[in-house]
């Protein structure tokens, strides 16, 4: 009997976690952007700042080495290339490349 | 016509002063300590930044040390436009040591007060950014409003419009600037108009490599060369004799910067320095000897 409610339990609590995660759209989406004129520490605080505003970002990831700006969106959420380019603008960067939006973060759509 | 005057507003010790604060008036956002640069903070972005120098000189008899402690807060109101106030206290002391037959009198003076305020804004009205890299062109106007403080302010108001342009990499940044500056008539008495140009050097020397991930702070070893060259001031269409001239400073120099803050310092001798009058070779012996700088920025 024991065994059988222990059972149980543990699907429920399962059951519960599962649908949690599943309602929140998953773990982090990574959107990879590629900066030019990224060049020295004090300048690259400038651009995390900006990028962090857009309401659908989580955390932002630079690495001045390569320019390269990993942008992790938070669960079920979207951002379109158009905020982006403006946040990376604002923080006096060029943004070259953006890899990883989805049909979701529609072009048209602007969320900042 | 050449009147042989030294007006209070044309001693070299104020002389000096205003060349500090025009001096600290450079790019908070850029990485020369006495220059200026063709960066700005981010849009929104508040730099605050601190500093402190000290001068130190001697002429005959008379040793002048001087603590100016200048505050400079910049924003940007665009990622290509940005504005900045600089406010400077300063504090002297004065020691004279004239020889009076045999004997010698020693005096020691003390003083302290702001010195005059200035306003900037800098557009940059041309960027190329590359990966790792950027090339940038911007136009820096200041306007100088003076106090009046004796012994600290030049007594006028000022407008200085200048030229900067920046190339900045991961591993290495070039700066070089230029201003034109004149003066406004104040008590019958018009200061000569005013040139400053510097150039700066910067290499990273730590860390040696960049790491593939993140933004580790950069140590870098920063070379400048400041000067500035002022024509005769003029009294009632006259030339006062005791004024005008030319300085070139060498101002090696480190710097830590992380991404909110950078911590520096730098050591600044003359290389070249001539004063014009009929008092040459007196001035020709006014030498600084020694100027310090440290300073703080922090990105709010």
């Amino acid at each position: 009997m024991l065994r059988y409610k222990l059972t149980i339990g543990l699907l429920a609590v399962a059951l519960l976690t599962g649908t949690t995660l599943f309602s929140q759209g998953g773990v982090e989406r990574e959107i990879v952007a590629s900066v030019k004129g990224l060049a020295c520490p004090f300048c690259a605080y400038g651009i995390e700042r900006q990028l962090k505003e857009i309401p659908a970002v989580s955390r932002v990831e630079v690495s001045i080495k390569t320019g390269i700006v990993r942008i992790f969106l938070k669960p079920g959420e979207s951002v379109t290339r158009h905020a982006i380019e403006k946040a990376v603008d604002k923080a006096g960067f060029t943004l070259a490349d953006l890899t990883g939006l989805e049909d979701s973060d529609s072009p048209e759509e602007i969320k900042e | 016509v050449t009147v042989d005057f030294v007006p209070r507003h044309r001693n070299p010790a104020v002389c000096m002063t205003a060349s500090l604060f025009l001096l600290a008036q450079s790019s908070l956002a850029a990485l020369p300590i006495n220059s200026n640069a063709a960066l700005n903070p981010y849009e929104g972005g508040v730099i605050v930044r601190q500093q402190v120098i000290a001068t130190q000189s001697h002429r005959d008899n008379e040793e002048v040390s001087r603590v100016a402690a200048p505050l400079a807060v910049a924003y940007g109101v665009t990622s290509r436009f940005s504005l900045l106030a600089v406010l400077p206290y300063s504090f002297l002391r004065q020691r004279n040591s004239p020889q009076i037959g045999s004997l010698t009198e020693k005096k020691d003076s003390h003083d302290s007060a702001f010195a005059d305020a200035k306003l900037a804004g800098k557009y940059i009205y041309f960027r190329h950014d590359l990966i790792g890299a950027t090339l940038r062109l911007a136009l820096p106007l200041t306007v100088t409003i003076p106090t009046r403080e004796t012994g600290f302010s030049q007594n006028a108001y000022s407008g200085s419009l200048g030229q900067v342009f920046t190339y900045q990499s991961t591993n290495w940044e070039f700066d070089a600037a230029f201003a034109f500056e004149t003066f406004d008539v104040s008590e019958g008495i018009r200061r000569g108009n005013r040139v400053t140009y510097d150039a700066a050097l910067q290499f990273r020397i730590l860390p040696w490599t960049l790491p593939d991930e993140g933004v580790p702070a950069f140590l870098n070893f920063v070379f400048e060369i400041n000067g500035e060259t002022q024509e005769e001031t003029i009294r009632d269409g006259a030339s006062l004799a005791n004024t005008g001239g030319r300085i070139l400073f060498f101002s090696p120099g480190l710097q830590f910067a992380s991404e909110r803050y950078v911590i520096e310092a730098s050591y600044q001798k003359p290389i070249q320095q001539r004063w014009n009058g009929n008092s040459r070779g007196r001035r020709d012996q006014f030498t600084i000897e020694e100027r310090y700088r440290f300073g703080i920025r922090l990105l709010l």
